[in-house]
């Protein structure tokens, strides 16, 4: 398949970085939002992201000018018409994205791929608002996008052959390492990594030292960083929220969000950002 | 002076951290050998529960060092069951690999006095690794932790995620240079399905519950790296 043009929808965190990493190896983007204001942001988020790489010596700044000249934005949704690709990466909600989704298919030509950008809701569910689901499909990306390598490819039900394998090519292009998962809540990622601290916060309650857990788990994995640490530096409120979604999507009694962390997200100690949560910060 | 009792890999590893550390260490062949007084006995045979409680009342009785013994999936508390003199009783919980001496979890008993065991922590802190105090629970923070998503890895296996795609979530999601199946696959899935069996007969907390695949694994041979076939193959 030949892609030149990516569509985006949302110019959020992921929409921004996805636009940046497509734009960054010579796809042209469009990024389309409901309103203006949220551009600017969007903007200033990818030129601080390339400003780094360019202090680091990773880009020159010609190349950032060249970056920047192949990313447009639109409030206008038909400017999305010619794209080879669009990647839908607005809200976490069901309702949101089954409206957006629609109009994105009025739009775009049969051939374009569409991709929803999620990392907890079910494909083939969102997939029931199209009238071709072939080519439609999920993906899921870490956040900082642009420094994450891996990505999540989830199949819906109806999705083709053809589609996951266009997936695949333009994930290989911006130089992601492609992970294919089943479509149940939490894919394969999010089903790994919330089990430690959700057993975590239970040793918690029983009195053990979290530094203790985050060390045996450095030590242990050869991992950059606790696994309580993580949920500090998230917030435990997110990691509630995937443990919930888990817990109810899959009705998979694992998940089942531990009594210690509702309390430390309903006392206010979300982590980082509030300065306490499991550890001080 | 530390004795180390108990011929095997985990002795001569915990000998060389105290060695490393300055300290005098010895491995014995059994509690018989335990002739003189010293600072120190770590108790390392093998972890069978009955064998285990008859060695420590008899170490007891015939010394008056601490005597530390090794656990995995047992409790702390039940090492000291026959021993006339509790209070010099504590357990210690390592690694299962090369990290033993680097973290080491001490666990005291009901009945361990205080002086006691602030020497021995003492002693493994001078190992110069980490100490985690750690409450007499099931399997520890090292057992209850660091297995959980070798089971939930082998469950996405057995729902069709390949291995490489199990593992690589870990190694480019998190940057773990270690990921679950390649520990699982290390460890052995014999005794990843020993562990997981206690701690969820213990706790009944679900995530233990083992994967079935991990039992048909281990019913048909393939044990992980020592027997050259697990979730991985090897030469």
């Amino acid at each position: 398949m030949e892609f030149k043009k990516i569509g985006i929808v949302g110019t959020g965190l992921m929409g921004g970085g996805i636009a940046q990493v497509c734009a960054q190896v010579g796809y042209e983007t469009v990024s389309f939002d409901v309103n203006e204001a949220a551009f600017e942001r969007t903007k200033g988020l990818i030129q601080g992201s390339m400003d780094k790489m360019v202090a680091k010596g990773k880009f020159t700044q010609e190349f950032v000018n060249e970056v920047l000249g192949r990313m447009s934005y639109t409030t206008d949704i038909t400017k999305l018409a010619d794209c080879d690709i669009v990647v839908e990466a607005v809200f976490e909600n069901l309702d949101i994205k089954l409206n957006v989704l629609k109009q994105v298919e009025e739009v775009v030509s049969e051939k374009c791929l569409i991709f929803t950008n999620t990392s907890a809701l079910s494909i083939t569910t969102l997939s029931t608002v199209l009238k071709h689901r072939g080519r439609f499909m999920g993906t899921h990306f870490f956040a900082p996008v642009p420094a994450m390598k891996l990505l999540e490819l989830v199949p819906g039900l109806d999705t083709t052959d053809e589609t996951y394998e266009g997936a695949v090519q333009w994930a290989q292009s911006i130089k992601k390492i492609t992970i294919k998962a089943p479509d149940t809540c939490g894919f394969i990622t999010n089903r790994l990594f919330p089990l430690p601290q959700n057993e975590g916060a239970e040793l918690l309650a029983l009195g053990v030292d979290p530094y203790d857990i985050d060390a045996a788990w450095i030590m242990f994995n050869q991992a950059p960083v606790g696994t309580l640490s993580i949920v500090d530096t998230g917030g435990s409120h997110t990691t509630l929220g995937c443990l919930t979604s888990i817990y109810e999507g899959n009705e998979d009694d694992r998940y089942r969000p531990h009594p210690y962390i509702k309390r430390l997200v309903s006392a206010g100690r979300l982590g980082v950002k509030t300065g306490q949560g499991i550890f001080k910060w | 002076m530390i004795y180390i009792i108990g011929n095997n890999l985990k002795s001569i590893l915990l000998r060389n951290a105290a060695l490393k550390a300055g300290l005098d260490a010895d491995i014995c062949e059994s509690v018989n050998d335990i002739q003189e007084e010293c600072d120190l006995i770590i108790l390392n045979t093998e972890e069978d529960l009955e064998s285990r409680q008859a060695e420590v009342a008899v170490l007891a009785e015939k010394t008056s060092a601490p005597i530390a013994a090794t656990i995995s999936l047992n409790y702390a508390c039940a090492m000291a069951k026959n021993a006339t003199d509790k209070s010099r009783i504590v357990a210690i919980r390592t690694m299962e690999d090369e990290y033993i001496g680097e973290y080491i979890e001490l666990t005291k008993t009901f009945d361990t006095d205080e002086s006691v065991y602030a020497k021995v922590l003492e002693i493994l802190k001078s190992f110069n690794g980490r100490v985690a105090e750690v409450p007499d629970i099931i399997g520890g923070i090292f057992y209850r932790i660091m297995f959980l998503n070798s089971n939930m890895s082998a469950y996405l296996v057995s729902e069709g995620v390949t291995v490489t795609d199990v593992d690589n979530s870990m190694r480019y999601g998190a940057n773990i240079k270690r990921p679950s199946l390649q520990i699982a696959d290390e460890i052995g899935l014999d005794r990843v399905l020993e562990i997981l069996t206690v701690l969820y007969h213990e706790t009944g907390r679900p995530a233990y519950r083992p994967c079935p695949l991990l039992k048909q694994m281990v019913n048909a041979g393939r044990l992980g790296k020592k027997t050259g076939q697990g979730f991985y193959t090897y030469d």
